[in-house]
């Protein structure tokens, strides 16, 4: 070897030098986006929506708030309940005292809220809309088991964190509806004073709140989830603006 | 300038130059006396009638009531709040009675929970008197309810 290869030799870099820069480089960008609150997935969505494509890994037009959890519990403000985690890519609380979380973006007034939820024991779980403050004012839709027999789905008011006396007909489940363990498809519309809730692609419950002063109306804030007196499991939660 | 162009200076009687109003400061006291006279007053005013801050952002209304129940009877430890001033929390005593202060005036919307279920009443608190409202019949919740 001559003494100008050995120079050679010492002044470049092998493969696995320029590997271990590159690993470097990808380890320090996604510790950026983490600080930016960002994953590569956003990165990712971002980009295929900024040259106009299309991917069933990214969000649509007009989703404010997307969530499949892979991000562990970023993006939840947890209220209530010290079961909530992470369990095979969703986001599981309970069973115990009654969960509560939000999500911390996608306040607003008029909403789409869809989401994929399980309930695997107890009384059912609720989504909250609108919602202001831990001690809530708002809305929750609720897939509820323990409402009568054989269970209902309704919207319930929150005043002063108390949850009222039902103020809007709600919907008795068919007999032998299977509550437990079944990921179900619900979807909740906020438009104005009216709200519609589908489950599974079916109507199941509508409501109007047609409150005059001095009675509440709740026009805006958070959406958040809710599990009382069992276990339940949500993934896919998305908000989306008309 | 010359002395004879100078100004001239009329003195009083006992040599000393005449005094000349100072317009300007004496406005300027006179608005310091009003506003420390309008200031007491409103203290004392305040001092009398209640919280200063209260008065002023009109949340010096008393409600007081009894919860009783479908039966008639006494409902104890129900959470009685208004819709508008959820700081104001009581709950309803053995006898049923309650009493939320510092509320604001006007229609109300007053919440009475038991058992985790809420139902409301539309009120009106008085300014300046205690509201007496009730009794306030909370009714058994269905049990598919809870």
């Amino acid at each position: 070897m001559t003494q100008n290869s050995k120079i050679y030799k010492q002044r470049g870099q092998s493969a696995t030098e320029v590997a271990l820069l590159l690993g470097m480089i990808f380890l320090l960008t996604i510790g950026i986006l983490r600080l930016m609150g960002l994953s590569l997935q956003d990165v990712f969505c971002r980009v295929v929506n900024g040259i106009g494509l299309e991917s069933n890994a990214c969000p649509g037009d007009g989703v404010t708030f997307w969530e499949d959890f892979s991000d562990g519990l970023d993006g939840w403000d947890i209220d209530r309940g010290s079961n909530w985690r992470i369990e095979d890519g969703e986001l599981c609380g309970g069973p115990g005292p009654e969960h509560r979380a939000y999500a911390v973006d996608g306040a607003g007034s008029n909403y789409t809220i869809s989401l994929d939820a399980t309930l695997k024991s107890g009384n059912g779980y609720g989504v909250y809309f609108r919602a202001n403050e831990s001690n809530v004012n708002g809305y929750t839709f609720q897939y509820d088991k323990g409402f009568g027999a054989p269970g209902a789905f309704i919207f319930r008011k929150w005043i002063n964190g108390q949850e009222m006396a039902p103020f809007t007909p709600w919907k008795q489940a068919p007999p032998g509806y299977q509550w437990y363990d079944v990921k179900r498809h619900v979807v909740i519309s906020v438009q104005g004073k009216s709200y519609t809730a589908s489950v599974d692609g079916q109507v199941v419950a509508t409501a109007v709140d047609d409150a005059a002063e001095p009675v509440p109306f709740f026009d805006n804030g958070r959406v958040g989830l809710r599990i009382w007196g069992g276990e339940a499991c949500f993934d896919n939660v998305q908000i989306t603006v008309p | 300038m010359s002395y004879v162009n100078s100004p001239k200076v009329q003195y009083t009687p006992d040599g000393r130059p005449p005094e000349r109003k100072n317009w300007r400061r004496l406005v300027l006291r006179g608005g310091i006396v009003i506003i420390f006279v309008v200031a007491l007053a409103v203290n004392l005013y305040a001092f009398q009638a209640g919280n200063l801050l209260n008065r002023l952002s009109g949340t010096d209304g008393v409600v007081q009531g009894v919860v009783v129940n479908a039966q008639g009877q006494p409902l104890a430890g129900a959470t009685v709040s208004l819709a508008s001033a959820p700081e104001s929390q009581a709950s309803s005593l053995p006898d049923g009675r309650f009493q939320l202060s510092n509320v604001p005036t006007g229609s109300q919307y007053l919440i009475v929970a038991s058992e985790g279920v809420g139902q409301g009443y539309v009120i009106t608190v008085q300014n300046d008197s205690a509201t007496q409202v009730g009794p306030i019949v909370y009714e058994a919740m269905p049990e598919v309810w809870r």
